[in-house]
C-alpha cells in the first residue's frame, strides 16, 4: 500500500532505508513536471520519455547521496536538466531536432473549432521552435521560470548560479524569444 | 529614466519583482511612451505563450517502466540468471555459440601445423643456445664411453663455429634453426618459443651437476642418451645438425649413434630430414648436413666428377676446391672451406653431404659456374616462399643449399645439363 499523502522527504528517507516501493510515490508525484521540462528542452516526445526514465533511475541510484538540504523536487530537476542537456547536445550533433505535429501536443482549452485547433498547434510549434533556437542555458531558465513557475531562488539553486545571473539571463532569453516570435506578433496584430 | 533604462527593468516588472517605487516609475513611463509600451506588450506575450504551452502527459505505463528498472537496479539479477534467463531464448543461442566455436576450433586446429612451422622458423636464438650448451656438456656426460681428447677437441671446435655463426646470424636477420632442434625439444618436453630457453638449458645439464627434480630427471635421462651422439657425431667442420635425439633404449642408441657417425650419416629422423629439406634428393636422407639448415632461396644438387688421380702413392688428391682456388662468388671463405671439406667427405665416404652457403644475390650464376667446374649440377630448384619474404629480399643475399652427391662409378652416365625441378 503506497502512502500517497506522505511528504517527499519521508519518501526519500524510506527509499534510503531500502523501501523501493516508496520511490513509486515520488515517481508518480514528479513524473509530469520532469517529463514536460525534458520534453520542452528536447522537443521530441520519444526522446523525452526515454530521458525522463533515465532521470528517475539515476535519482534512485544516487538517492543515498541526497542529504535533504534542498527540496527533493529541486534535486530531481537538477538531474533532469543535466540529462536533458546531455541528450540535447548529442541530438544537435546527430540530427536536426523536430517538433511533433502528430497530435502529441495537448490543446489545453479543448478547442472544438478545427480552425482554432490548427492555429493553436501552429502557435505552439512556433514557440517550441523559438525555445529550441535559444541558447541551452537561456532555454532552461525560461522554461523553469515561465513554464514551471519556479521562483528565482530555486532556479538559481538548480542551476547553481546567483539570482542576479538568473534575472539577467531571463531578460536576455525573453528578448531573444521576442525577436524570434516578432513576425508572428506582427501578423497577429494585423489580423486583429 | 530614459527608455533604455526602463527596458532593462521590463522583465523584472513583468515578474512583479520590483519594489513599489520602481514599479510605479516604470508604470508611469509605459503609459507615456508607446515604444516602451509596445516592448512591454511583446515581452508579456512571450511569457504568456511559453507559460501557455500545454502540459504533455507522459506515455502510458511510464511509472511501471521506471519502477521495473528501479527494482532491477535494487535487486540486480544473479550471474546465473543473467547468463541463462530467459531459458527459451538464451539456451539455444548459447548452444549455437558452442557449436560455432567448436567448428572454428577444429578449423584452426587443422591449420595449426602450418602455423607451428611458421613459429618454429623464428627461434634461432634459443636453438643456438641449446645447441651450444649441449656441445659444452657433452664431454662430461660421455666420459668413459669415447676417446676424451678427440671429443673435447671436436666439441671446442664446434662451439667456436656455433658462436661464429650465431654472431653472423645476429648481424644479418632472424633465421630459422635447424629442424633437428624441433626434434630435440619435442623429446625434452620444452616449449618451442624463446622464453623456454632456460628450461631447455636445464634439460641438457649433466646429471652429475644437478640434483634432479622429477622433471630434471626426465630431461637428464634424455641428455644422457643424447650426449654420446652429440659428441661423436660432431664433424670437424660446420655446425652439425646431428644432435637429433631419438627416444630409443640407451645401449641401442649408443651403438646406433656410433654406427651412424662412422658412416657419416645424419641422425635426423626421416621425418625431420624431410621437414628440414623438403625438396632434397633421396640421397640426402643418409647424408651429412654441414651448416645450419635454414630455409634456402635455391637448392642445388651436384654430382662430383671423378677425382683426378695424379699420384697413386700418396692416394687420391682432389682437384682444387672453392677455397684453394680464388673463388669470387662466395662471401665467406669459411663457407668455401666447408664446401670443400664436404666435397672431400662425399668422395671419401661415398655419402651425400649437404652444405648451406650464402652468396650475394647477383653472384648466383657465377657460383653455379664455379660449382660446374667441380661437379655436374644434377638438379636446381628455387623456393618461391623464400623469394616472397621481404626480409630475405632486402638482405640482398641468397641462401643456397648445396647437396653434394659422391661421384658415380666409372661408366655410369652423368647428366651434363642441369634439370630444373
Amino acid at each position: 500500500m503506497l502512502a500517497e499523502g506522505i511528504a517527499d522527504a519521508e519518501c526519500v528517507r524510506r527509499v534510503q532505508q531500502g523501501d523501493t516501493d516508496s520511490f513509486e510515490v515520488l515517481v508518480r508525484r514528479h513524473q509530469k513536471a520532469i517529463f514536460n521540462l525534458v520534453y520542452r528542452l528536447l522537443g521530441n516526445y520519444d526522446e523525452a520519455a526515454e530521458v525522463a526514465q533515465e532521470v528517475f533511475l539515476s535519482a534512485f541510484k544516487s538517492i543515498h547521496q541526497f542529504r535533504g538540504e534542498a527540496n527533493f523536487s529541486t534535486w530531481l530537476y537538477r538531474i533532469g536538466l543535466n540529462h536533458a542537456s546531455t541528450r540535447r547536445k548529442s541530438l544537435n550533433s546527430a540530427q536536426q531536432r523536430h517538433i511533433p505535429l502528430d497530435g502529441t501536443e495537448v490543446i489545453a482549452d479543448g478547442a472544438v473549432d478545427p480552425a482554432k485547433n490548427v492555429e493553436h498547434k501552429e502557435i505552439q510549434q512556433r514557440v517550441q521552435q523559438a525555445l529550441n533556437s535559444l541558447d541551452p542555458e537561456d532555454a532552461r531558465i525560461v522554461l523553469l521560470r515561465d513554464l514551471q513557475d519556479i521562483p528565482y531562488e530555486d532556479v538559481a539553486e538548480m542551476l547553481d548560479i546567483p539570482v542576479g545571473t538568473v534575472k539577467s539571463r531571463l531578460h536576455r532569453a525573453r528578448q531573444a524569444l521576442k525577436t524570434s516570435l516578432a513576425p508572428y506578433f506582427h501578423a497577429n496584430r494585423k489580423a486583429s | 529614466m530614459n527608455c533604455e533604462a526602463i527596458q532593462r527593468y521590463l522583465s523584472d516588472f513583468l515578474d512583479k519583482n520590483l519594489d513599489v517605487e520602481r514599479a510605479q516609475e516604470i508604470k508611469d513611463h509605459l503609459t507615456a511612451c508607446s515604444l516602451c509600451s509596445e516592448e512591454m506588450a511583446s515581452l508579456a506575450e512571450c511569457q504568456r505563450l511559453v507559460s501557455g504551452l500545454p502540459a504533455v502527459e507522459p506515455p502510458a505505463g511510464f511509472t511501471n517502466r521506471v519502477m521495473a528498472e528501479v527494482r532491477e537496479a535494487a535487486n540486480p539479477p544473479r550471474l546465473w540468471e543473467r547468463l541463462f534467463l530467459p531459458l527459451r531464448i538464451k539456451i539455444p543461442l548459447q548452444a549455437t555459440a558452442v557449436v560455432l566455436i567448436a567448428v572454428l576450433a577444429a578449423y584452426i586446429y587443422q591449420k595449426e601445423p602450418l602455423q607451428r612451422e611458421a613459429v618454429l622458423t623464428l627461434q634461432p636464438e634459443s636453438s643456438f643456445k641449446k645447441q651450444e650448451e649441449t656441445h659444452n656438456l657433452a664431454p662430461s656426460a660421455a666420459q668413459g664411453r669415447t676417446a676424451p681428447s678427440k671429443s673435447k677437441q671436436v666439441a671446442e671446435e664446434t662451439k667456436a663455429r656455433t658462436q661464429e655463426f650465431k654472431d653472423s646470424a645476429q648481424l644479418k636477420e632472424p633465421q630459422s634453426p635447424p629442424k633437428a632442434e624441433e626434434q630435440n625439444k619435442g623429446i625434452a618436453g620444452s616449449q618451442p618459443d624463446a622464453p623456454a630457453t632456460p628450461r631447455a638449458q636445464n634439460q641438457v645439464r649433466s646429471p652429475a651437476t644437478l640434483s634432479p627434480t622429477p622433471l630434471q630427471e626426465k630431461s637428464s635421462a634424455a641428455t644422457e642418451a643424447a650426449s654420446p651422439r652429440l659428441e661423436q657425431s660432431s664433424p670437424p667442420v660446420g655446425v652439425q645438425a646431428k644432435g637429433a635425439l631419438a627416444p630409443v633404449p640407451q645401449p641401442e642408441k649408443e651403438n646406433a649413434s656410433k654406427d651412424a657417425v662412422a658412416a657419416g650419416k645424419s641422425l635426423l629422423s626421416p621425418e625431420a630430414q624431410e621437414r628440414s629439406a623438403p625438396s632434397s634428393l633421396d640421397a640426402l636422407r643418409s647424408g651429412t648436413v654441414v651448416g645450419v639448415a635454414l630455409p634456402a632461396d635455391h637448392e642445388l644438387a651436384i654430382r662430383l666428377k671423378e677425382p683426378v688421380r695424379d699420384d697413386k702413392a700418396t692416394g687420391d688428391r682432389l682437384a682444387p676446391g672453392l677455397a684453394q682456388a680464388e673463388r669470387r662468388s662466395l662471401t665467406s671463405q669459411e663457407e668455401a672451406k666447408n664446401l670443400d671439406q664436404a666435397r672431400e667427405r662425399a668422395t671419401q665416404t661415398g655419402q651425400s653431404q649437404t652444405v648451406w652457403v650464402t652468396i650475394a644475390r647477383n653472384q648466383y650464376e657465377l657460383f653455379k659456374k664455379e660449382l660446374a667446374d667441380l661437379a655436374n649440377i644434377e638438379a636446381e630448384s628455387s623456393t618461391p616462399d623464400r623469394h616472397d619474404d621481404a626480409v630475405a629480399k632486402s638482405s640482398n643475399q641468397l641462401r643456397i643449399k648445396v647437396t653434394i652427391l659422391p661421384p658415380l662409378a666409372s661408366g655410369n652416365p652423368v647428366p651434363s645439363q642441369p634439370s630444373s625441378r
